[in-house]
């Protein structure tokens, strides 16, 4: 008689509880909706909008600018589940203590960057002068509804460093809880949906009366705070995560 | 090799890019107008014995006089480059 012994299928792991998984993905939420490199671009953007274009105008633009900022995250989002769900089981579950020590180790490398280069002392952020006087230079240029999506598209590209490493992240928690296509799609968009929520906070903010001068001030005042809260995050992230996971 | 990156002062364009700051700061067009025209006059008469200026003796020229009229719009010429 031929005997077979049954394996159990190869899963991804339960160490992590749902509660605690959920936590780590509001958390990695929380910190895409402190960055400050796209809301300053978007500050920008409609600044010179208003100057140059009637209120209507600039509300519709501003709209458009919207939408690329959450296609592009969209995009980028799934691309990355894509790719990480395509990967064997066996690597991205939360048993392959390698994967926990890579999070734990690029969390706290981005804990120390947005410590020290995020936003600089006159208030310039980390990307290289060149780029920055670019961005900077872009708004003069656009007219059309399809400039500013294309705008609001490449906007979000040089917050990649420190966004690409959540996403990762959340995707592999969302597929160690086992979360079914359809929440994965809606995870996704909210996960998009909650980090454009800065910009609808700046449209308020300009809509309200103030200013390009009154931000500025404002995240210069701001400014150390945001850096030591963007660091402390990123730092919990990793805590967390050698707790919960490599310890548990 | 280019050598030499020096190039002639563009009065139009700083008018110009003045002229949107102040609109996008809801300064009233006459108001803007009047005070950016004192400013570009000014900074013309401070800069005129000079044959070369830096970049950032002029933005500093158009920021000191443009404090005199309205702190937020030179707030906003000073600060430009450091927003990303």
């Amino acid at each position: 008689m031929l005997l077979v012994e049954m394996q159990p299928p190869l899963c991804y792991n339960q160490s992590m509880s749902i509660f605690a998984s959920l936590g780590i993905i509001i958390l990695s939420m929380i910190i895409s909706l402190f960055l400050m490199l796209n809301p300053s671009i978007f500050a920008n953007f409609l600044h010179y909008a208003s100057g140059k274009y009637s209120r209507k105008k600039t509300d519709d633009l501003s709209l458009f600018f919207i939408l690329g900022a959450e296609t592009i995250t969209v995009f980028i989002f799934f691309l990355t589940f894509m790719i990480i769900s395509a990967l064997p089981v066996s690597i991205i579950t939360f048993k392959n203590p390698i994967l926990l020590w890579i999070f734990t180790g690029i969390f706290f490398a981005l804990g120390i960057v947005a410590l020290c280069f995020y936003i600089q002392k006159n208030g310039q952020f980390f990307i290289p002068r060149k780029i920055a006087t670019k961005i900077i230079a872009k708004p003069k240029f656009i007219k059309k509804r399809s400039d500013a999506f294309v705008f609001g598209l490449v906007s979000n590209l040089p917050e990649l460093p420190f966004n690409l490493p959540l996403f990762c992240f959340c995707t592999v928690t969302a597929l160690n809880i086992s979360l079914s296509p359809f929440s994965c799609a809606g995870f996704i968009i909210l996960y998009a949906l909650i980090t454009v929520l800065p910009l609808f906070a700046i449209r308020i903010f300009f809509k309200t009366g103030h200013t390009l001068a009154d931000f500025l001030k404002f995240r210069l005042k701001n400014r150390s705070f945001l850096r030591f809260f963007l660091c402390s995050l990123y730092f919990l992230l990793a805590i967390l995560l050698i707790n919960l996971g490599i310890i548990a | 090799m280019k050598t030499s990156l020096a190039e002639p002062f563009n009065e139009k364009a700083l008018r110009q890019e003045l002229k949107i700051d102040a609109r996008a700061l809801g300064i009233p067009a006459g108001a803007a107008e009047s005070f950016i025209d004192a400013t570009c006059k000014s900074v013309q008469k401070t800069l005129s014995d000079k044959s070369l200026i830096t970049e950032n003796d002029l933005k500093r020229s158009v920021y000191k006089e443009l404090k005199k009229y309205h702190a937020d719009l030179a707030y906003v010429y000073k600060n430009r480059d450091k927003i990303i």
